[in-house]
């Protein structure tokens, strides 16, 4: 409103004054001058083009240190005063020439009019069609001239410069790399005004005044001449693809406008398959603890259990925080079976072969974060344990047994997320023994003699010995006198060696061995079982001879079975 | 075929099936009690696992201890008689060896015989069959101090990178477990544990490190021990060769590779990391020069109070 005023001010001034002369000539003056009698004068007022007082400038000065931005505007001004009081315009040409009040040869920008002694102030839009150094010229004109040029001095004189963006054509990386190997990101980029640099960020977002990714960055790279290019050092581990954001910028802060700028792309981090350290394969008791110790005659004894650790470069976690190791499976074998001997199902054997291949044996495995925990995306370790059973007749392995050269070992794997496994990996310096296990069946434990007459033999009775552990057996055979008010025994009594017994049927009473109270040991040499459903058995044959004049009466006795090692076989 | 013969049949089939004769099963496991090593006044103690197949009544058990020379140093943590409850397959006894500081050298060998019996009265007319079963025992007292030892597992817990605090360096804190038997007589750890630390490919050796503490097994028993390492390694996976000596030999069970993975600091929740007890001696002595100039400050400042108040009175 001020500067419309002002205008107004000025226009009714200049109309006043006009008007003045006008009648001052045709009246007041033209009457004197007919009164001083017919002397004329003539006189005519030439333009004087303006002059600046204030040389043309840029505001802000544009320098090859601090140009402009390609697409921002370089302002000029100038004050000038005419001595007709004129108004004047700024005109800024591309050459040192002007024809009339224009520029002879191309104009940079024109302002318009302002009063004489007013800053005049045009703009020019910087083009990618600039040069970097671009000279001017500056006038002051009027409606009829200019004045002579003007390229003003210093940093805000002429030239000014013209900053274009940057090219950036294309980008390329190392398409697929290891885990936690680099990735080298490329960039096919040029400047013609200065250096360029290269931030590939993690997310879309730049900050051109930091400059910077908003959020994290994979690898940046500045400074360089034309195409940048900037490594990854540090892969993440989990396989999968990554994005990334390529971000072109120039050393005058002027980003590139390709449509790679900013676009996602990616690149991929390779599965590796896991490995296992047979160091880390433990074959453990149930307890934990100790030799392989079985529990259970004649059945499966449970919950033993193998320990491993996997090693994935990929981590133990996927690129979704799910598990990278999906599955694990062992074989367990004596260690006279070789590896190739015990991996598929039709090569279980319960004495020395349990291939996870075998539909019957319940084998479970599972991560285990006590064996040793998964700790992230960084971490390459992952611990696993895997419990099974083992038939009761499984071969001891400690010593004085016939198989104490050898010893039990788990051969382990594991499969990743991507079905990338490991080898199968036998487990060295942490396999164990087989402990003896000494157990075993009576298929009756009476005998009943039946009615017997006083020195007479009863007939022949059996007792069957099952070798329900993994060892042989023999027996430590005693007894008790056979009475009719036992176990008080204080009235009729058959004494205990009137039983005889023999190893083989049919050898009679008088070859047999009389039965003792003091505890014997004898050579049943039950051999160990091997068929799991067909338990190795041995059988004692016994005879009882009533002695002559024996009172009728029913007698009652009972005699012991101790089971022993065959120590012969087996060790003591 | 009629009707009848078939029912017959049908009959015959499920008495044969589904009957069957009185089967009674035993066992122990182990069957021994074994030790080579033992010194006077030392303490044996093995478990031994007695096993029924068909535990449907209540049993009473009998042990006889027949270890000539040695039959009182052995007890039975249930006692000489005592019951296999009616259920339990497995029933646990704790054969402890107490030698007496004055037991002669040598070796004793016997058995303990172990005999079951029903609680319910025999059979009349017949002879009844106890089951019983035989333990052996071999013992050798020595007076030899014996430090012996068998690895039986090895593994490393979790790790994060140390960190900077202030001008404190906080190393890297490795922790091994070892699993160790001790077959001797006398507390034992390892001699030395060392570490050669490799690049994850094992192709250059970036450092060896001993461990700087350990715990001890007690003798005869199994049991896991910790062994520190502190270093400098930054996050990362490593391949170790791991070395545990006996003495001047590496012990059986005591040698092998594995993986090492060091996450960054703050990575594993409530991880418990190198303490400054752990820093360089030269930071540890930081540390007490700033207690002690502390101490010296406030013990001057209490001097004054105490001269002041003093003087007032």
């Amino acid at each position: 409103m001020p500067n419309k005023f002002q205008n107004f001010k000025d226009h009714f001034l200049a109309l006043f004054l006009i008007f003045s002369l006008i009648i001052t000539y045709h009246g007041i003056y033209r009457g004197l001058i007919v009164k001083a009698d017919y002397a004329t004068t003539s006189v005519e007022v030439g333009n004087a083009v303006p002059s600046f007082t204030v040389d043309p400038h840029e505001d802000p000065a544009s320098t090859n240190t601090s140009p402009t931005n390609e697409g921002d505007n370089v302002t000029f001004k100038a004050t000038a005063t005419d001595n007709n009081g004129d108004q004047w315009k700024l005109l800024i040409c591309k050459t040192n020439g002007v024809t009339g009040t224009s520029c002879s040869s191309g104009t940079w920008c024109s302002s318009s009019y302002v009063n004489s002694g007013s800053e005049a102030s045009c703009s020019y839009l910087t083009q990618n069609s600039d040069s970097w150094s671009n000279d001017w010229y500056g006038f002051a004109c009027d409606s009829q001239g200019c004045s002579s040029v003007s390229q003003g001095s210093g940093d805000s004189g002429s030239p000014f410069y013209t900053n274009h963006r940057p090219t950036f054509t294309a980008i390329s990386d190392c398409g697929s790399a290891n885990p936690n190997s680099s990735c080298l990101i490329s960039a096919s980029s040029t400047d013609s005004d200065g250096t360029i640099s290269l931030y590939v960020c993690k997310t879309a977002g730049f900050s051109t005044s930091t400059p910077g990714c908003t959020g994290d960055t994979w690898c940046s790279v500045t400074g360089q001449s034309s195409n940048p290019s900037c490594t990854i050092s540090n892969v993440p581990r989990p396989d999968g693809s990554y994005s990334y954001y390529p971000y072109i910028i120039d050393s005058y802060k002027l980003t590139a406008s390709s449509a790679l700028q900013g676009t996602e792309q990616t690149y991929d981090v390779n599965n590796v398959a896991p490995t296992i350290d047979a160091s880390s394969i433990h074959l453990l008791d149930t307890d934990g603890s100790g030799y392989l110790t079985l529990l259970n005659e004649n059945d499966w004894t449970p919950n033993f259990k193998v320990t491993f650790i996997v090693n994935d470069d990929n981590s133990c976690k996927t690129i979704t925080n799910g598990d990278e190791i999906t599955s694990a499976i062992i074989n367990v074998r004596m260690s006279e079976i070789t590896q190739a001997q015990c991996d598929e199902s039709g090569e279980y054997n319960a004495n020395n072969c349990y291939p996870a291949a075998y539909g019957s044996w319940n084998l479970v495995c599972a991560a285990s974060s006590t064996v040793n925990s998964c700790d992230g995306n960084t971490d390459t370790d992952v611990g696993w344990a895997c419990t099974f059973p083992l038939q009761y007749h499984a071969d001891p392995t400690v010593t004085g047994t016939p198989k104490a050269s050898y010893n039990w070992i788990a051969a382990a794997k594991a499969t990743d997320d991507d079905s990338a496994s490991s080898s199968l990996v036998d487990s060295t310096t942490y396999s164990n023994e087989l402990d003896k296990f000494l157990a075993y069946d009576l298929a009756t434990t009476t005998l009943a003699y039946g009615t017997v007459g006083p020195n007479q033999e009863s007939s022949e009775k059996n007792t069957a010995v099952l070798a329900t552990g993994n060892v042989g057996l023999d027996q430590n055979l005693s007894g008790t006198n056979m009475c009719t008010d036992y176990p008080t025994c204080s009235g009729d009594t058959i004494p205990v060696s009137q039983q005889h017994y023999n190893l083989t049927p049919g050898q009679g009473w008088s070859n047999g061995t009389a039965l003792s109270t003091s505890t014997v040991e004898v050579e049943l040499n039950c051999p160990k079982t091997t068929v799991t459903n067909n338990p190795a058995s041995s059988t004692t044959y016994w005879i009882l001879k009533i002695p002559t004049n024996q009172p009728t009466g029913t007698y009652t006795g009972q005699n012991t079975i101790e089971g022993k090692v065959d120590n012969e076989n087996y060790g003591s | 075929m009629s009707c009848k013969n078939l029912l017959l049949i049908l009959f015959a089939f499920i008495f044969l099936v589904f009957t069957k004769p009185a089967e009674a099963g035993f066992g122990i496991s182990p069957p021994y009690v074994s030790n080579d090593n033992l010194a006077r006044g030392s303490v044996y103690e093995k478990k031994i696992t007695l096993v029924r197949g068909n535990p449907d009544e209540d049993l009473k058990a009998e042990l006889t201890v027949n270890v000539p020379g040695a039959n009182d140093w052995i007890t039975i943590n249930r006692g000489l008689e005592f019951i296999l409850p009616k259920g339990e397959k497995q029933v646990p006894i704790i054969v402890r060896v107490q030698v007496p500081k004055d037991a002669p050298l040598g070796d004793y060998k016997g058995n303990i015989r172990i005999k079951t019996s029903s609680l319910e009265a025999l059979q009349k007319g017949t002879v009844s069959i106890a089951l019983g079963a035989q333990i052996d025992v071999d013992l050798k007292v020595t007076n030899a101090k014996i430090f012996d030892f068998i690895v039986r597992g090895f593994r490393f817990l979790s790790s994060e990178e140390g960190f900077v605090k202030w001008i404190f360096h906080f190393p890297t804190k490795i922790t091994a477990e070892i699993q160790l038997e001790n077959l001797g007589n006398i507390n034992c750890k390892p001699t030395k544990v060392s570490l050669e630390v490799y690049d994850e490919n094992k192709t250059h050796l970036i450092k060896e490190l001993n461990a700087q503490k350990m715990t001890t097994v007690k003798p005869f028993e199994t049991d896991s021990l910790k062994a520190i390492f502190l270093s400098d390694l930054k996050a990362g996976t490593y391949y170790i060769h791991y070395k545990i000596y006996k003495n001047q030999e590496i012990a059986q069970g005591g040698e092998g590779d594995l993986h090492l993975s060091i996450v960054p600091h703050g990575t594993i929740l409530g991880y418990q990391g190198a303490t400054i007890f752990d820093l360089p001696f030269s930071e540890k002595l930081i540390i007490l020069a700033l207690i002690v100039t502390v101490l010296t400050i406030s013990g001057f400042g209490l001097l004054k109070s105490l001269k002041k108040i003093s003087r007032e009175k």
